[in-house]
């Protein structure tokens, strides 16, 4: 049994018997390309050049396909041929958004268990329904050849060019010498320059990547940067370039060392790409334009805007924060607590407010001062858009902030301390100790002194543990209270800079150029077969989202992190995790200049 | 092979109704000699004896509250009985050990009870009076009940020490509070240990001597503090305790307790409630 893949076009055909030409390679179905005459049929058989191609039944209007080779049983499966040259194609697997080599940063924990699947999925990439699907997506390129070969065979004298796709056409027009040493120069710069920038900020023991949303943001901006060179020749050049710098493992633009390795390349591999790039720079362009509605309304309103800040910053920051430190070392809701140390931690904590208001947080939040903020914030968003306005918003923030995360950061090494001293002088009210060589709990038999010790201890802390409680339950709440703005502004900043944008509007406009897959169903009454385009789903297209929540209730509201906050362990801000899966569309390293150079000189000469 | 034969009726066993185990008459003759004679219980003077070794541990509980009612209620120096306890205890234990004692220890303990001290003090000071005393009647009792059961030694020293640092808010100074630790811990934890060694070489004299000094101070104490009604009160249930219980255990241990297995295989049986 074979099967016949049947472009729908080709069943419109009324012109009498047709002979059905088709071609296959090796390991692939029959792929019906056009409907010839007998004539034409005769011609192309007695030509070399036609082995491929192999006449393998007729077509008549009124009958339908009756196949030459009477012993085999042929199925008919029908499709739309896809056009390349509109980016259009079938794909067996979804289309992936982000790099392929970050697509296990993807994966739900219960995906990662099947993980031998993926594998299998890839250690068979040439099997049969894939083959035919690549020979599927090149149909119009046979047909083309077909046509032309035709023509040349009937009127040799014209020699028919072949048809350009939508993107190498636009590089057809001329450019100058100079102008192509000025872009080329001007690309080499940017692109030094913004890598130096992002190995700036990310590399060192204390990289500022993960202290501040700002850095995160420039850093940010300099991938993408870096990246743009890499991913414009991969879509736009030739084909020379990708069969010199395939995308590698690594997703770093590294030289082929065995070309006998070489996949075969099609165009489409390159279209997710494509997706990508476009996607990037309308979502800078977009984020530039909202930046200057935002930066608009910003300036416009900006002493009425400081005089409010200024006075809720004054009443929340210091004020409250002042009063209610107070209150904890007065007996709080009627629990006794220890006086001495309440009385010592809010003494310490209040000076620490006072301290850090009449140091920085008065002059900051001064009217003034706000105003000279609040105009470069909006000049920031003008020129470098919203999402750096709202990072550097950010960053304010903590620092403004920075004594709450003190006292929460304090009180919580504090009771961390208490519990683990509580804990292992506990083994010793059951007579038991840790023995660390072999790494469990032994019994001892304690002396006398050794148990009064530990007794003593013990008393003592735990008529203390209330007290530090207290302090930390309050410091935790307020802490959380400070980040919750905080983890909003950067939500906001991830939708912007990683919005799946260009998929979701293509997905509109025209389905066939985000394949998610593909299913074949049976005609009714025929024993034909039906093979569609399944678009990308939108909850695909979402996908890093889908996981960067998953981890953001994982790190923020699971019962591991209620665990993490009982045992008075800190919970911070993992910006390096959250950016890992919204940077999946970026390679880890940026690709070395020299490279971008070697690749430009190839290309442009 | 057969199973053996369980004188339970639910059981479907593999015997004929009338069948008669071949223990059954050696049991039942053994039953009768049993039941004919006195049940064998503890002899009344071993219970009377460790009724009041309970008692005397419970004495010491009543030392220590007689301590904190001297430096409570009265300015007594605490400093001189502190010496005064602590260089017997000193001169106790070179007696017992006769050879050089390691004084590290002792001196390490010491000096981190002087340092912990205001700590101490401080630890429950927003609390009422009345509560304290709630807590420190419930730890005493605590401690009791952790004696009686022969509890770890470290449990009862916990709430030992847990009553201490709940009553040492209530003093004066750092110093009550440091020798008032100190005191207690020589009269609850050396004081018994040392109690125990005297009837474990048989110095009944001695023993005697200190539970007779012990009983004397503290009813002196409650007489004063607290009136004669209390003192008969006191006195007569601690009779009872030492002499009345005992009696009461044997009639148990007689009538219910089920320690002989050959009695408690034919007495009626309790189901089991799972």
């Amino acid at each position: 049994m074979e099967y016949v893949f049947w472009p729908d076009h080709l069943s419109t055909e009324r012109n009498g018997i047709r002979q059905v030409i088709a071609i296959r390679e090796s390991g692939t179905e029959w792929l019906a390309l056009a409907l010839l005459t007998n004539e034409e049929n005769r011609a192309l058989n007695c030509d070399a050049k036609g082995q491929k191609l192999t006449s393998i039944g007729t077509w008549d209007r009124g009958v339908g396909f009756r196949s030459h080779r009477g012993h085999i049983k042929m199925i008919l499966v029908q499709f739309m041929p896809p056009r390349l040259d509109l980016m259009q194609f079938y794909s067996l697997e979804p289309i992936s958004l982000v790099l392929p080599e970050k697509d296990r940063l993807m994966r739900s924990p219960a995906d990662r268990k099947l993980g031998g699947l993926g594998i299998q999925e890839a250690s068979m990439p040439n099997f049969r329904l894939r083959r035919t699907i690549n020979l599927m997506n090149m149909y119009r390129k046979h047909v083309g050849q077909l046509d032309a070969y035709l023509e040349t065979r009937s009127d040799p004298g014209q020699n028919r060019m072949p048809r350009l796709s939508l993107y190498q056409s636009t590089r057809k027009y001329k450019i100058s010498i100079l102008v192509r040493y000025c872009l080329s120069y001007l690309v080499i710069f940017v692109h030094f320059v913004a890598s130096m920038i992002s190995c700036l900020l990310s590399k060192g023991r204390l990289s500022l990547v993960n202290i501040s949303a700002t850095a995160q943001q420039i850093d940010l901006r300099c991938q993408q940067l870096c990246y743009f060179p890499v991913q414009y020749f991969r879509i736009n050049a030739s084909s020379e370039f990708n069969k010199a710098y395939p995308c590698s493992e690594n997703g770093v633009l590294a030289p082929n060392k065995n070309p006998g390795n070489l996949r075969d390349s099609y165009p489409c591999d390159n279209y997710p790409d494509y997706i990508r790039f476009y996607n990037t720079v309308w979502l800078i362009v977009n984020d530039i334009s909202f930046g200057y509605s935002l930066g608009a309304l910003l300036a416009e309103n900006r002493s009425a805007i400081a005089r409010s800040l200024h006075s809720y910053f004054t009443k929340y920051l210091f004020k409250k924060v002042h009063c209610f430190t107070m209150t904890l070392s007065q007996n709080p809701l009627g629990i006794k607590l220890n006086g001495e140390l309440a009385q010592f931690l809010s003494d310490l904590f209040l000076w620490i407010i006072e301290f850090s208001y009449s140091i920085y947080i008065q002059r900051i939040t001064s009217v003034s001062c706000i105003e000279l903020i609040i105009s470069i914030l909006s000049t920031a968003s003008c020129c470098f858009g919203v999402t750096f306005a709202s990072s550097l918003i950010v960053d304010l923030l903590s620092v403004l902030t920075i004594h709450i995360s003190l006292f929460y950061y304090i009180s919580a090494r504090m009771y961390n301390w208490q519990l683990s001293v509580m804990k292992s002088l506990l083994y010793l009210f059951y007579g038991k100790k840790r023995n660390v060589l072999r790494n469990r709990i032994d019994s001892h038999l304690f002396e006398l002194d050794q148990i009064l010790m530990g007794t003593l201890f013990f008393t003592i802390l735990v008529f203390l543990l209330p007290t530090l409680m207290i302090f930390y339950a309050f410091f935790t709440v307020l802490r959380m209270v400070v980040l919750l703005p905080e983890l909003l502004l950067e939500s906001v900043m991830a939708l912007l800079n990683h919005f799946p944008l260009f998929v979701l509007l293509l997905r509109l406009k025209d389905p066939q150029r985000i394949p998610g897959g593909i299913s074949i169903h049976p005609i009714k009454g025929t024993d034909h077969f039906r093979l569609i385009n399944n678009p990308l789903t939108v909850k695909r297209a979402f996908r890093p989202y889908g996981a960067l929540l998953t981890m953001m209730v994982e790190s923020y509201f699971s019962l591991s992190t209620l665990r993490q906050i009982l045992i008075g362990r800190p919970i911070t801000i993992q910006r390096n995790r959250m950016y890992q899966i919204l940077y999946s569309a970026l390679p880890d390293v940026p690709v070395a200049t020299e490279d971008v150079w070697t690749a430009l000189n190839n290309v442009l000469w | 092979m057969k199973q053996p034969w369980e004188r339970l009726l639910w059981l479907k066993q593999d015997y004929p109704d009338n069948y008669t185990d071949p223990t059954f008459l050696r049991e039942v003759s053994a039953l009768r000699k049993v039941q004919s004679g006195p049940r064998s219980t503890s002899s009344y003077w071993k219970v009377v004896k460790d009724f009041l070794l309970f008692y005397h541990r419970i004495l010491n509980i009543g030392l220590m509250y007689v301590v904190f009612a001297l430096l409570y209620l009265s300015d007594l120096d605490p400093i001189f009985l502190t010496a005064v306890l602590t260089l017997s205890a000193f001169i106790v234990a070179l007696a017992r050990h006769q050879i050089t004692l390691s004084f590290k220890s002792p001196l390490i303990i010491m000096f981190c009870i002087l340092v912990l001290s205001p700590v101490l003090k401080s630890l429950s000071q927003t609390t009422s009076s009345d509560s304290i005393w709630t807590i420190s009647c419930w730890l005493t009792a605590l401690y009791a009940v952790a004696i009686f059961l022969h509890l770890e030694s470290i449990v009862s020293t916990n709430l030992l020490v847990s009553n201490v640092a709940v009553l040492s808010s209530r003093l004066t100074s750092t110093t009550h509070v440091f020798c008032f630790l100190l005191i207690s811990i020589e009269l609850n934890v050396l004081l018994p240990q040392i109690e125990r060694l005297l009837l474990a070489r048989e110095l009944n004299t001695c023993y005697a001597i200190a539970f007779l000094a012990n009983n004397a101070v503290v009813y002196y104490f409650i007489n004063t503090f607290l009136g004669w009604m209390y003192t008969t009160i006191i006195a007569f249930s601690a009779l009872t305790l030492i002499f009345g219980l005992p009696r009461y255990f044997l009639y148990w241990q007689q009538h219910y307790a089920k320690s002989n297995a050959l009695l408690s295989k034919w007495d009626a049986m309790e189901p089991i409630l799972e």
